[in-house]
């Protein structure tokens, strides 16, 4: 099964190491595009039908993760989608909001790109073959 | 104050080994001088709210870019190079929150553009970092609300 992903992060430099990190990981990718909050990313959905995971940032402006969270699962188009959320703090408020808006996971940054696969691949329940784990930095097994 | 800044020195330490593979150490004074300086500033609001100002050197700026990118940074676009330590600094910021098990709410990062100079005075509420020999300074300063 393909994997089609949407990114969203404000930061280009968060969007370009996911990105890097996925296609490096062995997952079967598909299309992966990106966006730099949520109300961009709404707007990406409209156009990608067939997008079966979402990672978001929770810190975002604009619109934030959980307000994403929140539109994402008002929509029967998108409901059923898996979320991934990223953060950089633990806060129990802002994760466990989001948790409770029916993100299916969390990331923290910074993330092991070995993490980040894992957490992808038990988010979309398909097992994991570690043997195709790259670094994305050395490329190395 | 003091504890924040106590607790950001070993948080900033961590985040570079894990995102630039860099090591800063503690300097034994202030550094600064002529040059180009990146300055981003992030917001944390909440009991006490206070401004991060973090100063990166050229030299460390472009490794960091470099290093996090996996690419040669003649290649990288100076807007992306901004973007790179926007989120150095919204993962060290974010990360001191989390180890301090403070509910504060951290701010988007911005970046502040550059400076020639960077004053060699010290100050109770900065820190002064060496990463590879250039100086890393970061400054915290009360909002008042």
């Amino acid at each position: 099964m393909s994997i089609h992903i949407l990114i969203v992060d404000d930061s280009k430099a968060a969007l370009f190491m996911f990105e890097k990190i996925i296609q490096l990981s062995g997952i079967d990718t598909g299309t992966i595009r990106k966006a730099e909050n949520g109300l961009e990313a709404l707007a990406v959905l409209e156009t990608f039908p067939e997008c079966n995971l979402i990672l978001t940032d929770l810190n975002m402006p604009e619109m934030n993760g959980v307000q994403l969270l929140e539109q994402l699962k008002a929509k029967p188009l998108t409901r059923d989608i898996p979320v991934i959320v990223i953060t950089t703090e633990g806060r129990d408020g802002f994760l466990s909001q989001a948790m409770e808006r029916g993100a299916s996971a969390s990331l923290r940054k910074p993330s092991r790109p070995e993490l980040v696969k894992s957490v992808i691949l038990k988010t979309l329940g398909v097992e994991e073959d570690a043997s195709h784990i790259t670094d994305p930095y050395t490329g190395d097994y | 104050m003091q504890a924040t800044l106590q607790t950001l020195t070993p948080v900033i330490i961590d985040i570079f080994g894990d995102m630039f593979f860099l090591f800063p150490e503690e300097s034994q004074g202030p550094g600064g001088g002529r040059g180009v300086w990146h300055r981003v500033a992030v917001d944390i609001s909440g009991r006490s709210p206070c401004r991060l100002t973090f100063f990166f050197a050229e030299a460390t700026a472009l490794t960091m870019a470099e290093n996090y990118l996996g690419l040669d940074v003649e290649t990288i676009k100076r807007p992306l190079i901004s973007d790179v330590l926007k989120e150095a600094v919204n993962v060290m910021a974010g990360n001191l929150l989390n180890r301090q098990n403070d509910d504060s709410i951290l701010g988007i990062p911005a970046y502040l553009g550059t400076m020639e100079q960077l004053d060699g005075s010290g100050s109770e509420d900065q820190i002064d970092l060496l990463v590879d020999g250039e100086p890393l300074r970061v400054t915290l300063s009360p909002i008042k609300v």
